[in-house]
Parts: structure tokens; sequence; C-alpha cells
């Protein structure tokens, strides 16, 4: 028995309209501002401040919030079918659950239209590919986050060791340099950070997530020694790791109480500030042992049921993504412009990012999959329980396949 | 006179009996957040969660966190109880300090507990290592993570439970005590077969209050482990929001939720007989 749920769109999009006002109450006339519902970090600040600039004569009401929140509103607002915001920020794996969802516009018409006008093929493909689902583009890069493999360059040097070559390496080289006060790595567990944290691991020393028909291949004896491997890692990690995110990772290398680690290339700046680092200048970076790691674009899309004229939401956005304003921005975040990245003066004076260049190469976006927050939330809670023990790692990824397994079925994969 | 009670049954219908209808409502469908309809599946979510080994866990795992923080906040706050009765004087002052936590914005007080129980530089960390002693991973390892939850909620809500077991002393008929010290009855004496007994009735209310609150034990847990490490301090108000937030399966989430409400509803009615035998038994 199926039911048309007309009472329930309309109810969420009374509550996305109480929630949001006044962002979202209006509704979007062509002479009034362009509504902006973004996530806050100061790299989107500074963007969100940039497109209330860009054209003149177009205002921006831009409402900002953490992540989170922001994405829950994004898509109570989106699946009720209202016209705005215009413009909302999305990221790697958001933009392929709306995308599917056919809430966005998508953008390859207008960016070949304004290809040349806004220098766009200068934009790195690794970004374009964390906005992309299918084949289409449906949103502007805006910055690009990558995990980076951070290490103390001079405890290495005092014991005459090297970056590690592989996760193996890893796992000797964090043993070796750990000590009851400064653990030999720093891991962030927390239940939002595995997919990303994991990423490296499960593709090199693992065969990934999935295979090409989206069945999953964590029972696999490769991804089962990918997760042993870095059960063997937590042994030489900071305390309290399943509790620990970007935050806590950044403190304990500027601490001084981890000597290696991931690190997304955001979180490199502060290790150089003196007044909160007690390690300026003696970190460096290289490519996660393999590569494959994770990435993440953040970046800015185009509501398809905005009433707004989406020509000139595009140029706005291309407007505000300038070569200048990203120079401007590129101690803030990665800029997706390789002019900007690969400028030999900012190489120079951000000195991670020759490592940034090196990483976004070989970076591997987490799988295109609509649903892939739903199943890193099953399959990582199994990983988790196995490299904590709290399962073996053979049952936890057992368990994990099937439960990812099940998920997917039951939203329409696998049918032949 | 009715229509003076209007306005409140409105704002009661709307908060109240809108949303736990809508609940109940959609614990009968099949609805995904990113789908497109919702499908009818009957008692099918229900059937679902009580087949699932990981309900069953989180129940567990609610039920030792909070049989061993109530627990432990009784223990406490009776004891201090005690005391300030015992002593008598600066009562204001402790009573005002120990109920510190309690007033504190409850993620304000997670993120405060967060920050002292952090491997290496958490206060507490800092504390032992300070003395070269290096402590448990008090959010990281499961066994630990328990523990470190019950701590953290017999902080906040131990002040409570003394505040109300003093205000419950204070009430008590002194002649009883004074009858017991003349016939001869010594401080344990008094306080087993005096003391105890006439607290008891209070002693069971205020339980049933912090059970049926700690039931829904969800700011501490979420700041702190947030369920983890892996799903050792997964309650099921957590799985509730997991199922509902992150897995968008709000058909699901909705019969956990009437699931929990009827657990607690047991728990109530559970007590309120208890209390209702214990007054005939009295009389």
């Amino acid at each position: 028995m199926t039911f048309k749920p007309t009472g329930r769109r309309r109810l969420l999009a009374l509550s996305a309209a109480a929630l949001a006002a006044p962002a979202l109450a209006r509704t979007a006339r062509a002479d009034e501002p362009v509504q902006l519902l973004s996530h806050r970090y100061p790299a989107l600040e500074f963007y969100a401040k940039k497109l209330t600039t860009a054209v003149p004569g177009t205002t921006v009401d831009a409402r900002l919030m953490p992540s989170g929140q922001a994405a829950q509103l994004e898509r109570i607002a989106l699946s009720s079918g209202a016209s705005t915001p215009d413009v909302l920020w999305v990221n790697s794996t958001t933009v392929t659950s709306f995308a599917k969802s056919g809430w966005l516009e998508p953008l390859d018409a207008l960016w070949d239209r304004h290809r040349e006008e806004f220098h766009l093929d200068d934009i790195n493909p690794a970004s374009l590919r964390g906005c992309s689902y299918e084949g289409h583009l449906y949103a502007m890069p805006i910055t690009t986050n990558v995990l980076l493999y951070a290490y103390r360059a001079d405890l290495l040097e005092a014991q005459h060791l090297a970056p590690p070559a592989s996760w193996d390496d890893s796992v000797t080289l964090a043993q070796a340099l750990n000590t009851p006060r400064r653990s030999g790595t720093t891991i962030s567990l927390k239940w939002d950070m595995p997919p990303y944290e994991l990423q490296s691991v499960l593709n090199t020393v693992g065969d990934g997530w999935f295979d090409k028909d989206w069945h999953p291949r964590f029972a696999g004896p490769r991804d089962i020694a990918a997760i042993a491997l870095y059960e063997r890692l937590t042994r030489f990690a900071v305390p309290g790791f399943t509790a620990q995110s970007n935050d806590e990772n950044t403190v304990n290398f500027a601490q001084d109480i981890a000597a290696t680690g991931q690190q997304w290339a955001t979180r490199c700046a502060a290790m150089d500030k003196p007044e909160t680092s007690r390690v300026v200048g003696r970190i460096q970076w290289t490519v996660p042992p393999g590569g494959k790691q994770a990435m993440t674009t953040d970046a800015y899309a185009i509501n398809r049921r905005t009433e707004k004229d989406k020509d000139a939401l595009f140029r706005l956005l291309a407007q505000a993504l300038s070569e200048t304003n990203q120079r401007e921005a590129a101690s803030l975040c990665v800029p997706p412009r390789r002019t900007v990245l690969r400028d030999p003066d900012i190489q120079a004076r951000l000195r991670w990012y020759p490592a940034v260049s090196r990483a976004l190469d070989v970076a591997e976006p987490l799988p295109a999959l609509a649903e892939f927050n739903e199943v890193a939330e099953l399959a990582t809670k199994r990983m988790v329980q196995a490299i904590v023990g709290q399962m073996p790692v053979q049952d936890a990824m057992s368990a994990a396949s099937r439960e990812v397994t099940d998920l997917l079925t039951a939203r329409g994969y696998y049918k032949s | 006179m009715w229509l003076f009670l209007l306005p409140s049954v409105l704002i009661m219908a709307l908060v109240l009996a809108y949303p736990l209808a809508s609940a109940v409502y959609y614990s009968f469908f099949s609805y995904y957040l990113g789908g497109t309809g919702l499908r009818f599946v009957g008692l099918g979510n229900y059937l679902g969660l009580l087949a699932e080994e990981r309900f069953w866990s989180d129940l567990l795992t609610t039920v030792i966190i909070v049989g061993a923080s109530v627990a432990l906040q009784l223990a406490i706050g009776l004891a201090l109880a005690l005391a300030l009765y015992a002593v008598g004087a600066w009562v204001r002052t402790i009573t005002l300090l120990n109920f510190l936590p309690h007033v504190v914005t409850p993620v304000v007080a997670a993120i405060f507990l967060k920050w002292m129980f952090m491997g290496r530089w958490g206060l507490l960390d800092s504390v032992f290592i300070s003395f070269n002693v290096f402590p448990p991973d008090w959010l990281g390892d499961p066994i630990w993570a328990k523990a470190s939850l019950v701590l953290a909620d017999t902080w906040r809500f131990m002040p409570f439970l003394m505040l109300v077991l003093y205000a419950g002393l204070q009430s008590f008929d002194t002649s009883l005590i004074e009858a017991a010290e003349i016939d001869g009855a010594n401080g344990w004496q008094r306080l087993r077969y005096v003391i105890l007994p006439m607290m008891k009735p209070l002693i069971v209310f205020v339980v049933a209050i912090r059970v049926m609150d700690a039931f829904r034990f969800f700011d501490l847990v979420y700041v702190l482990t947030n369920g983890g490490p892996g799903t050792a301090t997964e309650t099921i108000t957590l799985y509730t929001y997991q199922l509902a937030f992150r897995m968008l399966e709000v058909g699901r989430a909705s019969a956990l939720g009437v699931l929990t409400l009827l657990l607690i509803a047991g728990l109530i009615v559970g007590m309120i007989l208890f209390l209702q035998r214990r007054g005939r038994e009295v009389v």
C-alpha cells in the first residue's frame, strides 16, 4: 500500500520556513536578495562575504551555521520543494545525495557557456570530481581539503628514520617514536571521522569500499587486513582517539603529544603559529602511504527550484571564486584554481603547499554513492568496534558487509 | 470556567499531542527522508527493531549506565543529605556550591567534562601525568567510557537528589528520632531503623524521577562519546537520533521513540504501584 505524502511535505515546508526564517520564509522573487545557506568556518565566511559584493546591484542574504545544522536544514527545505535557499553549501558527500534526489541544478551547460570568461579550465579536476554525480557537475568548488601525512621531522632525523612508504611502515614508525608522554601517532575516529581517517588504508592495504556494482568489499581478506593493521596502529595512538576529531588532532600535534598522523591541509597553518604551537617549524608533511587518501570539496550549488535567474546565480558564484579572491584566501584553505595552488610565491610562503599539490594528485574522494553517509554510519561503526576490540575484526567486517548490503538492497540497489 | 483552560489545552495539543500522534503514525510506515513516499508496513518497524541485536545491546547499555549512575547518585546524595542534616551549619553555602553543576547548561557541562576526560591533555590526565601516573583511556576504552559517563552524570545530577532528600529530612517528625535516642539506639541504629524507613517513600519517588529522566540520557553521551567507542556507550535515545538524523529513517526512529515511551511509561506505572502499595502498608 502506498500513500502520497502531501501532508508531510506541507508540514516539512512549514518546519523549514519556521527554522530558517527569514532565509527561507519568503518566496523568492527576482528583485529580492539571493538567499545563501552555508556551513560556517573562516574560509567559507570569507567567500560568503565576497559573494555579497561580487556583483554590483545583487544583494546576497547569507545564513551561515554549523555543518550538521546547515545540511539538515538544506535537506528539509529541498525535500519539501522550497525555492529557497537559492544557493547552498554542499560537500562531496551531500552533493551526491542532493543530486540524486533531483534537488540541484546541473551546471554543465552553464559551465561550458562561461568557461572562457571565468577561466574555468583552471579549476583542479580533483576538485570537480568532488562536485559531480554520475558524470554531471552540480556545484562550484570553493575549497578542496585533502589529508596529508604529518610527521615530526626533528624526531625522525634524530633516530635516522624516514617517512613511511607503506601503512605497515607507519605502524613501525609510530612504535619507534612512541613514548609515555608523546604518542607515536594521532588518530581521529570520532563518529563522523572514520570514513576519512580509514580511506587511505582501505584503498591501499584493502580493496576499497565497494566493487563497481556497489557491493561492499569489507568482508574480503584485504579489507580485513586493512582494519587489523589500523588496530595495531591505534596501540601507539593518543588515548581517546574514538572521541577525537580534527580539533583534538590539531592540539595533539601542536602540544607535542603526537609524532605522526594524518592531518587535513586546512590545519597545517596552526602548526606554525607560535602563540598556540610548541612545534613551530618541526612538522613536515607528505602524501599518506600509498596515497588514495580522503579529500573533500566544499562547494556552492544552485537550488533547482530557485525562482532566480540561474545564469545570474552562476555568474555570481564564478565572480566570487575569482583568482584574486582565491589568492587572498590561500592561507585559509586550499584553492581549487591550479594557478593559485602552484604559484611559487604561495608555495614558498605556505610551506605545506608542495605536499598539498602532490597529495591532491593522488587523493581519492569518498565513494560517490548518494547513500554514503548512511553506509558509513553502519560500516565504520563496525570497523571501530573491531579497532577497539569490541568485536573480532572478521566478525565486525562481515557484519558491516551484511548491514550495508541490506541497506542498499532496501534502497533499490542490486536489482537485475 | 473551562474556557480558561482552552489556551493551555491548545498549546499542549500542539506541542505534545500532535508530535506524539505523528510519531505513532509514522512508526507504522517505511519512511526514508531521502525517498519519495510512505509505505505502510504495519508493525514491521517494531518487529524489525525488536529483532535487532543493536536494539537489545543499546537497551542493556542504557540500563547499565542509568542503573549505575542513579545508584551512585543516591548513595552520595543520601550521604551528603544526612551529613548536612547532622551538621546543620553552613548548609546554604554547601548546598549552593553542590548545586552549581546542576544549573549549568547541559551541553556546556558536557563540553567542560569532555575537556576534563580528554586523553593526555585533559585536566584529569594532566594531573595524573604530573605525578608520573598514566591514567586509563577515559573515553576510548569501552569499560572506562561507560564509567566516565556514569561519573559525569553523577556530577551533574547528584546535587538534585541531595537537595530533595535533605528537604525531606527537614520535614520529618524529630520526636521519633529523639525517642530512639532515649531508648539507647546508637547512630547507625537510628539511621537503619528510624530515618531510612521514614525516608523510603521519598527515596523511591526521587529515584523514580531520576530513572525516568536518565532514560532520556542524550546530551552528555552525545558530546562525550557519541556512543563510542564503537557502540560501547550507545543508548536508546542516541540510537533514535542516529536513525532519524543520520540514517534518515524517520519511520524506524518513530517506532523506537514509541518503544522508549512505552518502556518509560512501564517504569512509571511500576513506581506508582510500588508507592501505592507502600502507602497502604503504612496506613
